[in-house]
């Protein structure tokens, strides 16, 4: 009798053990955080230098979304790419002019399942991407997979 | 408000656990400094009767309760296992373990998966009672390896509108700028495989005759897995969810085939004294006699 009762006390602390690792272990989704196209501005006489733009606008042709709502001071930014469509236009408003630019990035779309409890990612990677010039000049795609790293992918040159 | 009360009932486990053992080390500790001030020599404890135990000492097939019992209680996978461990010198257990493992999940927003296959573990035990008397009850730690190879189908079930009519290909990736959902998700017996080592902890009791019944605890860690680039696994028959390391539990029932093996025998301790001329001589407290089991 005495062998039985430790037997179910040991089986008892067991499952105990077995339900504190299992609620220890929260699940982690951050695998499908959205995926972000990292640009970072340039001047275009001395392309080593980081340019910063008094004040930048971003809304995504097509919707009334505005993604970058007049931001001072900026060197760079994320931008989200369509999930649901083979290309992605953004619309940029500058400061103290009437011209914007906009910027079509040309990028292909492969949900990754990574649970059941947190879904799917989605991987992008650009292809190509086309641009105006009333503000700037030129546009090089350096790394083509969008990411979460803050890996920059294009250098905008003004 | 059943895990408070599971809280307690461990809470006063540990009390008996913990407390009465430092309260018995805190009685041994005066007993023995009051004996050195009374400059009493210190007792030494005789030897007991020690477990010579065959090389063969049955075979033991085990069926896993555990498995069945959560998929009842609502876990997602379900698995059933048998295995077969051979009892040498009642301290080391080869063992294979066989079993197959399912899992057919769907979540809130239509995604769907679907997995069924075999799997095996073989490793080894090792009892760290094999000395006592009661020799059924073992207290046991040991490694696995295990492996399985199997296929699965991830899906994604779109919504139709039925009043208005369209659907939404992939509810679990709509767009939240651009709006609209991406295109359905459909990975068809997509195949893998992986293989992993287990820690086990135990303890398997005699409960009936040849019957004994049995808990593990199993740490299990990735070794090597077969991953696609668009679908990982979620769920690996016999390892768990698809994570560098994950935890089990066993509980089995087991029968004992004895047939040709012999029973351990008990080994009597032999005593060293000295005589009055200060010559060493041996004093037999028994001889070898055939453990009885009954």
């Amino acid at each position: 009798m005495k062998k039985l009762t430790h037997f179910f006390i040991f089986g008892m602390l067991a499952l105990v053990i077995i339900q504190f690792v299992s609620c220890a272990e929260e699940t982690d989704c951050s695998m499908t955080a959205r995926k972000m196209l990292n640009a970072t501005f340039y001047k275009k006489l001395n392309t080593a230098q980081k340019d910063t733009l008094d004040s930048l606008t971003v809304t995504a042709f097509g919707t009334d979304s505005i993604i970058v709502n007049k931001d001072v001071k900026v060197s760079g930014e994320s931008f989200p790419l369509n999930w649901t469509a083979d290309s992605t236009a953004l619309i940029f408003h500058y400061a103290n002019t009437t011209k914007k630019d906009t910027i079509k990035i040309w990028h292909s779309n492969a949900p990754i399942f990574v649970s059941m409890e947190c879904g799917y990612s989605m991987a992008q990677t650009i292809s190509k991407v086309s641009y105006t010039k009333h503000v700037l000049d030129s546009i090089y795609v350096a790394y083509k997979l969008a990411n979460i790293d803050a890996i920059q992918n294009i250098r905008i040159y003004y | 408000m059943p895990y408070r009360i599971l809280g307690y009932i461990i809470s006063l486990s540990f009390l008996c656990f913990v407390a009465v053992p430092v309260s018995a080390q805190q009685y041994s500790d005066n007993r023995q400094q009051q004996q050195q001030m009374q400059g009493t020599p210190k007792e030494k404890k005789p030897e007991g009767p020690k477990l010579k135990a065959p090389l063969y000492n049955g075979l033991y097939v085990s069926a896993d309760l555990y498995g069945l019992g959560s998929k009842l209680l609502g876990s997602d996978f379900l698995s059933s296992e048998i295995g077969v461990g051979v009892n040498l010198k009642n301290r080391f257990m080869p063992t294979i373990e066989l079993g197959y493992g399912k899992t057919n999940k769907w979540n809130e927003n239509g995604m769907h998966y679907k997995s069924n296959a075999p799997y095996f573990r073989i490793g080894v035990d090792y009892n760290i009672r094999f000395k006592k008397l009661d020799y059924e009850d073992w207290l046991y730690f040991g490694v696995r390896y295990g492996y399985s190879s199997f296929k699965y189908t991830i899906g994604n079930a779109p919504i139709v509108d039925p009043r208005y009519g369209g659907q939404i290909d992939n509810p679990n990736l709509i767009d939240p700028i651009w709006g609209g959902s991406s295109i359905p998700y459909y990975e068809n017996n997509v195949n893998g495989n992986m293989s992993w080592y287990e820690l086990v902890a135990g303890v398997r009791t005699k409960i009936y005759k040849n019957f004994f019944m049995g808990w593990t605890l199993r740490l299990r860690y990735k070794m090597s897995a077969k991953e696609t680039s668009n679908a990982s696994p979620w769920y690996v028959p016999g390892f768990g969810k698809y994570a560098s390391s994950a935890n089990g539990m066993t509980y089995t029932l087991i029968y004992k085939f004895s047939l040709g093996a012999k029973k351990p025998t008990v080994v009597m301790p032999i005593e060293k004294k000295k005589s009055i001329t200060g010559k060493k001589i041996i004093v037999h407290r028994g001889g070898n006699t055939p453990f009885n089991t009954k």
